[in-house]
């Protein structure tokens, strides 16, 4: 028997707890017959709509949760900077790296649970669609550097770890997420 | 007076299945339903949100069922069609009745 709990744990992230153990349990049902390939192509296809569907339902409300992780991400951003700027004999050693990373992650998952801490319905649909645009847009601008030659080899560094960031940030919302789920908060009821 | 609820083509075939299933409605005997009557494979997604959503508009609601080993031990998401959800059903089929009315276009399927 296939785990199904890690397609429950992804469905719930964008439905309630009730829906998501329904869904899983009627692809489980008809899985019986396509396989466990149709099973986890249509987890990914629902986990998407429901998404999607967050989004339409309340585009305003999710694009003003974007902007609000937009500006809390700000403060560890500069930290991060600050790292590297403020101790110009850490310039490029694996202490300025980590130190970096560390407060970029840290501020990414930060975010991550921020958000869906306010708002416990659309905050998740928030955090996915912010993880997609900024993976997009850090991609976009390192590519273009790196094709009129603007970036340092050692600059490529602070790329792959801003583009990394999206791990901590969705991970801490999935965290905030289950810890509501466990503890029953009605709000995430998608028909209250 | 809240403004009468309008369905759209995959709701109302929704509505439909759901009212033909009667107690045994629920994901896989909705999808089997339109695919048997109404030759439409339709995506698990694309079902499941438009359920979300017509249950948020008042159109169905749903029960929780008891678990079954063969889903792996989770239960059934039974929905219902409600009164709300007839009304609008029936609005668009007397819509389409009205349109119908005086043209030829079913006259060889019903000769």
């Amino acid at each position: 028997m296939r785990d199904t709990t890690r397609a429950e744990l992804l469905l719930s992230l964008f439905t309630s707890p009730d829906c998501a153990t329904a869904i899983v349990g009627d692809l489980t049902e008809e899985a019986g017959k396509h396989g466990p390939n149709w099973f986890w192509l249509h987890v990914l296809g629902t986990a998407l709509a429901l998404w999607r569907r967050n989004l339409a339902d309340a585009p305003l409300r999710v694009l003003a949760l974007m902007l609000t992780g937009c500006v809390l991400l700000v403060a560890p951003t500069f930290a991060g900077v600050a790292a590297i700027a403020f101790f110009p004999p850490w310039n490029f050693s694996p202490v300025s790296s980590i130190v970096t990373s560390f407060c970029w992650w840290a501020g990414a998952f930060w975010v991550g649970a921020s958000l869906v801490n306010t708002s416990p319905r659309r905050g998740m649909a928030a955090c996915a669609t912010l993880a997609a645009a900024g993976e997009v847009l850090v991609f976009a601008v390192g590519v273009t550097l790196l094709w009129y030659g603007e970036l340092a080899p050692q600059d490529i560094l602070l790329f792959v770890v801003a583009l990394a960031a999206v791990v901590p940030l969705l991970a801490g919302a999935a965290l905030a997420r289950r810890r509501m789920i466990a503890w029953g908060i009605p709000a995430l009821e998608q028909h209250s | 007076m809240a403004a009468p609820l309008n369905l759209g083509e995959f709701e109302q075939l929704i509505l439909l299945a759901i009212l033909r299933l009667g107690d045994d409605a629920y994901g896989v005997t909705i999808r089997a339903e339109l695919a048997d009557r109404a030759g439409r494979s339709i995506a698990p997604g694309a079902m499941y949100t438009a359920l979300e959503r017509m249950e948020a508009k008042g159109l169905i609601r749903s029960r929780m069922g008891d678990p079954t080993p063969q889903r792996g031990g989770r239960a059934k998401r039974y929905v219902t069609v409600t009164a709300a959800g007839r009304q609008a059903l029936s609005r668009a089929v007397q819509a389409y009745e009205r349109l119908l009315d005086g043209l030829e276009l079913l006259r060889d399927k019903h000769a």
